[in-house]
């Protein structure tokens, strides 16, 4: 093919440099849809991937300094709408969209960003049911993180005064929304977190409270910030700063969610007036569990009494009942009625053992023999070799020292 | 003041108190353990009334650590922020 006279042919470079030309002055700035694939972040920052539709696709190139600003990660298969210039790559001759801004398509890019973070958090075991950390029955030092002046600070602690007030309370003021709050929160559960591994400041609860506000004032508990610090916390986190409809990652990750801060306190801490009502009623059952004890106590003495061939000293049984009787006068009031039926009913027991006259018993040649200090032995492992006992017969006693003591019985 | 509280020791005596019913309701023990057992309730029930009884919460505001990590607590002007915050109540958004 002779090349016509006149003809210089061009170089390869000034070719492109000539479409490449006429193309950036052409497309300056496009708006293109399409799906994403071969999609890769290299090294140095920059996006590289391919945007198609069914018939065609163009090759596109997302420099740093613009991905930067990306609040979702692009992925292959995502349907996105793309801004850029189209500008050529001499190297390969490939024309390429140069994306400056980059926006899914049909959700909103928070919205993306949101869900992704949800699924990133997700595989990392944040949400898993099964490290949600018990809270105890009556927590001793509670942490609220909330703003200063808000409504959530002065709702729980006029709950906590009035439910709990055993519960020492340390308010950590932070900024809960606007620039700045998810950073701020954030630093302020680590603080308490930290303060709780030292030692030095033990919490039982870490309460993140905010009050009513608008649904886009939730965006700092959906920053993964956030999530991580709650995540890491020593200490069980609460999260009381959505709303009923609007589950933020805060309180995904927290031990626990509640809709509003009051609700949060309630959750948390018992109510006195409830916890006064259970003491009295634990009085009652007190009282009703020992009169039921002295009950059966009295019953095993009618039995005692009713056995013709009574063996006990009477001093035993007059012991016993003696202690019976102690036991009954502690009782409440409101028993006391059934109380003094019984008591009639030990005193006919009492007549009885005294027509049996036990005395009778140490006439015919037993005796009662006692420690020291009283105690009436019962088995030789009682009594030690040299000590003092009290020997009563029926007509008097006798001190004697132990020489030994033998197990057997001698025959 | 740097050092917390010694805190309450309410949640020892209730499980105690717990227990002793338990144990008392149980019917097991003898005469003499359960008088015994019933005195030690009484006397936690008490003991349990007067501390929430007389309970006034400490509240305090943590304004930094120290560098050798121990909490600064200040008091917390709780009433005083209360009254101030109050007339915002119908306010739409907080801070």
């Amino acid at each position: 093919m002779p090349v016509p006279a006149g003809v210089k042919p061009l170089s390869v470079s000034a070719v492109t440099t000539a479409v490449k030309a006429r193309l950036e002055e052409h497309f300056v700035s496009v708006w293109v849809n399409g799906e994403v694939s071969n999609f890769v972040r290299a090294s140095s920052g920059h996006m590289y991937f391919t945007l198609k539709d069914s018939q065609a696709q163009i090759r596109c190139m997302m420099p740093r300094g613009f991905n930067l600003r990306l609040r979702f990660d692009p992925r292959d298969g995502l349907n996105v709408i793309a801004r850029g210039g189209v500008t050529v790559y001499p190297l390969r001759g490939d024309y390429q969209l140069m994306v400056e801004e980059l926006e899914p398509k049909g959700i909103g890019a928070a919205e993306l960003a949101l869900q992704q973070l949800k699924q990133k958090l997700l595989a990392k075991g944040y949400f898993d049911p099964k490290r949600k950390r018990p809270l105890p029955r009556f927590p001793k030092r509670v942490a609220l993180i909330a703003s200063a002046t808000g409504a959530a600070i002065r709702d729980m602690l006029e709950l906590l005064a009035q439910r709990w007030p055993l519960t020492q309370v340390v308010v950590r003021p932070s900024r809960v929304q606007g620039p700045g709050a998810a950073e701020d929160v954030a630093a302020n559960v680590r603080i308490l977190s930290r303060l709780n591994t030292l030692k030095s400041l033990p919490l039982d609860a870490v309460i993140i409270g905010r009050g009513g506000g608008s649904a886009e004032d939730l965006w700092a508990f959906n920053e993964e910030a956030v999530a991580d610090a709650i995540f890491e916390c020593s200490v069980p986190v609460i999260s009381a700063v959505g709303h009923e409809t609007d589950v933020t990652v805060a309180d995904l990750v927290a031990d626990r969610r509640a809709e509003t801060p009051s609700a949060a306190v309630t959750g948390l801490v018992p109510d006195r007036r409830e916890l006064l009502a259970q003491l009295a009623d634990s009085t009652g059952r007190l009282a009703e569990a020992v009169e039921n004890r002295v009950a059966f106590a009295r019953q095993r003495l009618n039995q005692l009494a009713d056995r013709p061939a009574f063996r006990k000293p009477l001093d035993l049984i007059r012991v016993l009942s003696q202690r019976v009787d102690e036991t009954s006068d502690r009782l409440n009031r409101a028993a006391s009625a059934a109380v003094d039926r019984k008591r009639d009913k030990l005193a006919a027991v009492m007549e009885q053992l005294d027509a049996l006259s036990p005395l009778g018993v140490l006439k015919r040649g037993y005796s009662l023999t006692r420690r020291g200090d009283g105690a009436v032995v019962r088995d030789v492992k009682d009594v030690a070799s040299g000590e003092i006992l009290t020997v009563k017969l029926a007509s008097g006693e006798i001190i004697t020292r132990v020489l030994s003591v033998s197990q057997e019985v001698p025959q | 003041m740097t050092a917390p509280d010694t805190p309450p020791r309410f949640e020892q005596a209730m499980a105690e108190l717990e227990r002793i019913l338990r144990e008392l309701e149980d019917g097991t023990a003898t005469l003499e353990e359960s008088l015994a057992k019933y005195e030690r309730g009484v006397a936690l029930v008490r003991m349990c009334q007067t501390q929430l009884a007389g309970a006034e919460q400490k509240i305090r505001l943590l304004a930094g650590v120290t560098e050798d990590g121990k909490p600064e607590l200040k008091e917390f002007a709780h009433t005083a922020s209360i009254e101030k915050a109050k007339p915002k109540r119908n306010g739409k958004a907080e801070e």
